[in-house]
């Protein structure tokens, strides 16, 4: 056996180095690019980009965002994006900083993309890539991406919200009567008897939402977070037990924080629910011929994903005792929670085999329950 | 998001400076458009280097394009793919083709030769440009009426990389044995590219040098598209002459600088640190051909011989005996139906996917 010389050792070096750029099938380097937008929008890009990560164990992830009230306490709750750079300006980043030619114009000479090499990036994501209907994106339901409060913060958060008048041997739910925007305006006193069913069960409720919608009566157990803090009322959100509410940013804040759902008076689903165990009971859709549509018709009829509108005469609210049933179903769907909901810790993958296929593929079978209402 | 009758839009940012690495880019580009059935495709560019415009123009399925300043205080944000960002700084065919909110964003480090989908497409010059260059090549005394082969040795004083990376220059004077062969025994014309910083040549009839010309990227992209075949050095005219898909030759290359069938790869003699001189199976076998940017530490190389140089245009020449006259343009591109591409795009190595003729020493 003849030992190898310096060159055939150099040889070998380069032949490994060239195999391995062409056995690289999975992105090992992510930028995500954050934009502007309200917690709806910011929460479910946030959950895109985790579940893209989780599915990739060892990818460095970087996040780039404005040091924004609504962008900055989302990615916190982040678990999965372990790089960040908060931009304090108006810009976010460059185009240019992805320029990797010998003689780059401009680069961007911050620690954090220099050292993770993100110039090389084998993706980047930017804003609308990412605002795509979790429930729709292919694999989402597999590796979904959650948040969770920051371990730093969550006793201080916990504390603050005893403080409130929440007891902390007792689960909770968060509700939203009514929701965002013309579309999801429903009656609030039509939540009173779901408010009911849960205090009668041994929980507390805490309302939430726009502090303009109509004073509900007081009962014992039911709090009126609205006009908390921003931090308060995500952190109400991110401990409860389950979460009823209209189309509005709550219930994609709770599905955001992986607390089953029930999503009322709706009139679409893409940006507030995906879980499995979400359930979904939209208005009932009212045709030109005045048929009606509950909510498994709507939605295979694609009522609820925004398609033939203008077929629609009109979209009449949830019965009372309907929002009720569905409040007890996903109760007792629940029984598991006892107290206040810890946050999943981060999970890795199932992991990819290959690469992202773009663009983002939709599944046209979301697996959420579709709520069949009682005649 | 696009649906599926749409068609889909990409948006590809070519970050590089070189002429090779901007070729590169363009053709990776359009090979994922060509694979998406044809997207639209939005290429944004620096437009500090004389060729980039050009190139962009001369890419295929390119629907939009962005040239940003040469000045470098003026700079792109992302936020201007944001949705909730303001539109107003977007060119009307922009927002159009929805191209500013692409379904696909690709940057270059995405973009090198190795990652584009096959079938390689080809760059061809707009009509425009194809009429102004046959006029000038003819006023600088090229006769339309016979064959010529391009030329371009890389040499240390270019502008925008002098001094840089001494062992891919090369000593231009070697290369005139190969010129007076193609000139008086092989009975062609000789066309040279360059730039004005190059060693002047021997006047020789037949032989134009436009590389001191001002502004003539143009001209020398037509050139290098017309030739009956291509020798140049490992250097970004090579890959040019390369990407209109004119059989090409790159000698003393250090680099695999050439991807069509039939194109040859004439590499430099180069010797370990330990002094070793490394067998063309060695490196082949060690895909630093593929790499390109990583060299053997401590290598010493030499240049190819006059004599070798020879017999590379001579077989250029017997390659290529249906051309008899100027090479007529390739105009088609094959479209995909794949609907989808997978990111990171897979490297693939170019020396074993193509057919090229690595020249036995």
């Amino acid at each position: 056996m003849t030992t190898p010389t310096e060159a055939d050792l150099q040889l070998e070096y380069m032949r490994r180095l060239a195999e391995k750029k062409k056995a690289k099938q999975r992105p090992e380097c992510m930028v995500i690019v954050f934009g502007r937008g309200d917690l709806t929008t910011l929460a479910i890009q946030n959950v895109v980009a985790a579940s893209f990560v989780r599915r990739y164990p060892g990818v460095r992830p970087l996040a780039l965002l404005r040091d924004t009230p609504e962008a900055g306490p989302l990615v916190d709750c982040n678990p999965y994006l372990r790089y960040e750079m908060r931009m304090e300006g108006e810009i976010t980043g460059l185009v240019d900083w992805f320029d990797i030619g010998f003689s780059a114009p401009v680069t961007c000479e911050a620690p954090e993309w220099t050292k993770g090499k993100y110039s090389s990036a084998d993706i980047v994501f930017l804003p609308h890539m990412l605002s795509v209907p979790p429930a729709r994106l292919d694999g989402f339901a597999e590796a979904p991406g959650c948040l969770r409060l920051p371990p730093s913060k969550q006793a201080a958060l916990w504390s603050e919200l005893e403080q409130a008048g929440l007891a902390r041997d007792r689960w909770f739910a968060v509700m939203q009567a009514g929701g965002d925007g013309a579309a999801g305006l429903a009656d609030p006193q039509s939540y009173r008897p779901a408010i009911e069913a849960l205090l009668d069960r041994g929980g507390q409720v805490v309302r939430l939402g726009s502090s303009d919608e109509p004073q509900l009566p007081a009962l014992p157990g039911l709090m009126d977070f609205r006009g908390a803090p921003p931090p308060l009322q995500l952190a109400a959100i991110a401990t409860a037990r389950l979460a009823i509410g209209g189309d509005g940013t709550m219930v994609t804040l709770a599905s955001a924080f992986a607390v089953p759902c029930g999503l009322t008076n709706s009139v679409s689903y893409g940006q507030r629910v995906w879980a499995p165990e979400a359930i979904v009971l939209a208005k009932t859709v009212e045709l030109a011929d005045g048929s009606r549509l509950d909510t498994p018709a709507a939605f295979a009829r694609g009522f609820l994903d925004g398609a033939s509108a203008a077929a629609v005469a009109a979209r009449h609210d949830n019965r009372p005792e309907d929002i009720a049933a569905v409040t007890v179903a996903l109760h007792d769907a629940t029984a598991d929670c006892t107290g206040w909901r810890a946050g999943l810790e981060p999970q890795a993958g199932p992991a990819a085999s290959g690469g992202i296929a773009f663009p983002l593929q939709l599944t046209a079978q979301p697996r959420m329950r579709w709520w069949q209402a009682a005649p | 998001m696009a649906t599926s009758s749409q068609r889909l839009g990409v948006v590809v940012f070519l970050g590089y400076q070189t002429l090779g690495d901007f070729c590169f880019a363009c053709l990776t580009a359009a090979s994922v458009a060509a694979a998406l059935g044809g997207a639209r495709l939005g290429l944004i560019y620096r437009d500090d280097r004389p060729y980039k415009g050009p190139l962009v123009a001369m890419t295929p399925l390119v629907t939009a394009s962005l040239a940003l300043p040469a000045d470098a205080a003026m700079a792109l944000p992302l936020d201007w793919f944001d949705p909730n960002y303001s539109q107003a700084g977007w060119p009307e065919p922009w927002l159009a083709q929805g191209l500013h909110r692409p379904d696909l964003f690709l940057t270059p480090s995405m973009m090198w030769i190795s990652s584009i989908i096959p079938p390689i497409p080809a760059l061809r010059l707009p009509p425009a440009m194809e009429g102004r260059s046959v006029e000038a090549l003819r006023r600088l005394g090229l006769d339309p009426a016979r064959w010529f082969a391009c030329i371009h040795m890389r040499e240390i004083g270019y502008s925008h990389r002098s001094g840089l990376d001494k062992d891919r220059c090369v000593d231009p004077l070697s290369y005139l044995p190969m010129i007076r062969d193609i000139l008086f025994e092989q009975g062609g014309q000789v066309v040279r590219l360059g730039d004005p910083s190059m060693t002047p040549l021997p006047h020789l009839p037949g032989l134009i040098d436009i590389s001191r010309l001002p502004n003539s990227f143009v001209l020398q992209a037509f050139a290098a598209s017309r030739a009956r075949y291509f020798v140049g050095s490992d250097s970004g005219a090579t890959q040019l002459a390369c990407a209109f898909k004119t059989p090409s030759a790159t000698t003393n290359a250090l680099g695999l600088g050439v991807w069509n069938d039939g194109d040859v790869m004439l590499t430099k003699t180069i010797c370990s640190s330990g002094g070793q001189r490394l067998s063309l199976a060695d490196i082949r076998s060690s895909a630093m051909m593929d790499l390109h940017y990583f060299r053997l530490p401590g290598a010493r190389v030499a240049d190819n011989t006059p004599g070798q140089l020879v017999a590379v245009a001579r077989h250029m020449h017997a390659m290529t005996g249906d051309c008899t006259g100027w090479r007529q343009p390739r105009v088609e591109i094959e479209l995909g139906s794949l609907g989808l591409v997978d990111l990171p795009l897979r490297q693939r190595g170019i020396a074993d996917e193509t057919h090229v003729t690595w020249w036995n020493e």
